[in-house]
């Protein structure tokens, strides 16, 4: 009976730990804009150069930095030149990349220079719809939601020219990381992951099983993947072979919980963010 | 010694004959069952008087003394088929929704004759949206559809090409269509197999282009033939339909879907039975892509008890726009005039909502679904928490 009682009672500290899904977290901050709160926010960005983290404030139509202890820092709007903001990235020359689901449109902003151009997308001859970007040794990846595909710009003297594009059997392209030299791309209706090399040859695929609407995806230095569920408001671990090694979160509107979570980061120093859409917020963790 | 053999066999003799005798006494108790066996079809193990076969003689954890659920108790004799679609009550393992599991009067001891059973679920208004019924359909849905499951889609026996030209010749649906009949032209594009109120069971709505015989609209046309499309994609439907590329938000359901024209994942781009053109009612159509509402809807956990009517009488598009928002949940006018399109008097006596009434747990704007979850909830009036308490100390702190 003893034995039975301490069995229940270890089983419910290491829930309430983390530890039972083999994975334990800590809530280190919750970030809610500044003056103005976030209003539907979409994408996060680490600058690990920097030391900045930038959030896609996508219905307040602004990019907002916050410093590595989340204390809020500038906000960005580009002259009110960005219409629904959905995802940005920050290259090595210091320019902001930002692709607007109001125009689908994605912007190079040359801030030293203060000018934006539109990314060149004639060489593809048809119309885009830009969604999630990534970057990479120089490359810029964007995903095209329309024809279910990704493009890879090369850098040239002063900004991006279109390298080639990946059009695979994707459904429903939802987010592309680039890690560990691999192109890893999340597609929510077939809960798969295609994994490429950075130049997009196909390398395997990973099929997901346990989850029900996958946004986002990230990738550890040892190859773990962290799949986003929205609507579970989870994350959950698969290993190099796809199979589910953990799981944390919980659905909700309290601090620590998700509701309806969009996008997830890992910035490579254990901390995970994840821009908690539903609630208005973005949420960070540190993983031990 | 030779006390505890004589005990052994006394032993051994008492449990046999109480397993013989147990067999037969059931029916002088279950006079009902006994009744049954008169009927022209009877469950082998009831006829032979294994009642114990399935039931338990003296305690059971499932109903009706079951040594095991209704589906094991089924599974272990009957062997189960690995297929791709599954009927609902199969997997569900309600065998006994269909199947009598001691007699009937009907083959395969079916509670009623196979074309009324079908129609107790699918119903004959929603399925029959003409007058003219196709044949095999007042005859036997079985020359069409499986009834436990198949690895085609809507449980047919085999693809649907296959099961058509089974009893239309080819050759003759050959010459009466004008146009070359593709590889992946499927009949039900613009025919109802089940009933129709036009000639050759057609399909009432029909796409303009289509109607005008204006083909080379969406496909090119090569030697008089009618050939591929003329783009794969949304652009072929958007050059015509700008309207719908100018309806912009960072959600977007043209971005998604498992063709390569998500138009065409809800639309028919010839003949449509649902305006405007689409391939079935708004609310299957919804739901199948979203699962977990489909789960919600059609749960029996109290947990999602209490649903909204509109959501009981499947109507999604009176609260959801279809093609893009900035509203997470596609709601029409933001989530808080959604619902009072309806609800309009509840702004005089409800809760604070709006941007002066903050969410202390995410310091957003409360809104409805702040506390309420049309989908399914477990409380009245569709609120998420028990609202004799959970529900307000959500927010409100009690003193202690």
């Amino acid at each position: 009976m003893r034995k039975g009682c301490l069995l229940i009672i270890c089983a419910i500290c290491l829930m309430a730990t983390g530890l039972w899904a083999g994975v334990k977290t800590e809530l280190d901050g919750v970030i809610y804009g500044n003056e103005l709160v976030f209003n539907q926010p979409q994408f996060a960005f680490w600058d690990s150069g920097r030391q900045r983290l930038y959030i896609v404030d996508s219905l307040n139509n602004r990019l907002v930095s916050f410093n590595s202890q989340y204390k809020y820092i500038s906000e960005f709007t580009a002259g009110g030149k960005l219409n629904l903001p959905i995802a940005m990235v920050r290259d090595d020359k210091g320019r902001i990349v930002v692709s607007c689901a109001g125009d689908h449109k994605v912007y190079v902003i040359y801030l030293k220079e203060k000018k934006i151009l539109p990314l060149d997308f004639s060489a593809y001859h048809q119309r885009v719809i830009p969604y999630r970007l990534a970057f990479y040794d120089g490359y810029l990846y964007v995903v095209d939601k329309g024809k279910k595909c990704i493009f890879i710009f090369e850098p040239k003297a002063g900004g991006y020219s279109l390298k080639k594009w990946i059009k695979e059997k994707a459904a429903g392209i939802d987010d592309i990381k680039v890690r560990n030299g691999h192109l890893y791309v999340l597609d929510s209706l077939l809960k798969r992951v295609f994994i490429y090399s950075p130049m997009g040859n196909f390398e395997r695929v990973i099929k997901l099983k346990g989850v029900v609407s996958p946004v986002s995806l990230d990738v550890d230095e040892r190859g773990t993947l962290y799949v986003l569920d929205k609507v579970k408001g989870k994350i959950i671990l698969f290993n190099p072979n796809g199979e589910m090694v953990g799981k944390f979160g919980k659905l909700g509107w309290k601090e620590g919980r998700f509701y309806y979570p969009q996008y997830l980061l890992l910035s490579g120093t254990g901390k995970i963010f994840v821009v908690d859409t539903g609630n208005g917020r973005v949420q960070v963790f540190d993983l031990h | 010694m030779k006390r505890c053999l004589f005990w052994i066999l006394v032993g051994g003799l008492l449990l046999y004959s109480f397993e013989v005798y147990a067999q037969k006494p059931c029916l002088n108790c279950h006079a009902e069952i006994k009744k049954q066996l008169q009927m022209g079809y009877v469950h082998s193990p009831l006829k032979k008087g294994e009642c114990t076969v399935c039931h338990s003689s003296h305690t059971s954890d499932s109903p009706h003394l079951l040594k095991k659920t209704v589906k094991e108790t089924c599974l272990s004799c009957h062997i189960k088929v690995k297929v791709k679609y599954a009927h609902l009550p199969v997997a569900d393992g309600k065998c006994t929704q269909c199947h009598n599991p001691h007699a009937s009067v009907n083959k395969w001891l079916l509670r009623k004759p196979p074309k009324q059973l079908c129609f107790q679920c699918h119903k004959k208004d929603n399925l029959l949206i003409g007058k003219r019924v196709h044949k095999p359909v007042s005859q036997n849905c079985l020359s069409c559809h499986k009834a436990h499951g198949s690895n085609y889609q809507f449980l047919l026996t085999t693809n649907i090409k296959e099961i058509c030209f089974a009893c239309h010749s080819q050759n003759k649906v050959g010459q009466i269509h004008k146009v070359q009949m593709k590889e992946s032209t499927s009949c039900l594009s613009c025919h109802n197999v089940h009933a129709a109120s036009g000639k050759f069971l057609l399909r009432q709505y029909v796409h303009q282009p289509y109607a005008k015989g204006q083909c080379k609209a969406c496909h090119q046309i090569k030697n008089g033939e009618v050939c591929e499309l003329r783009a794969k994609d949304s652009t072929l439907c958007l050059k015509c339909h700008p309207k719908v590329f100018a309806e912009k938000g960072i959600y977007n359901h043209l971005e998604v879907g498992l063709n390569q024209n998500p138009c065409l994942d809800c639309h028919s781009p010839h003949r449509a039975d649902v305006r405007p053109m689409l391939k079935a009612r708004p609310y299957r159509i919804c739901l199948s892509c979203h699962q977990e509402t489909k789960r919600r809807l059609f749960s029996a956990s109290k947990k999602y008890r209490y649903k909204h009517p509109n959501v009981k009488n499947k109507k999604c598009l009176v609260c959801h726009y279809v093609h893009a928002s900035n509203d997470l949940f596609f709601l029409k006018q933001g989530g808080i005039n959604t619902c009072l399109s309806c609800h309009g008097k509840h702004i005089k006596f409800s809760h604070p909502m709006g941007e002066k009434a903050i969410d202390p747990r995410n310091h957003q704007p409360i809104t409805c679904i702040t506390c309420h979850h049309p989908m399914g909830a477990k409380d009245k009036y569709n609120v998420i928490f028990d609202h004799n308490k959970e529900l307000c100390i959500q927010c409100h702190q009690i003193g202690t």
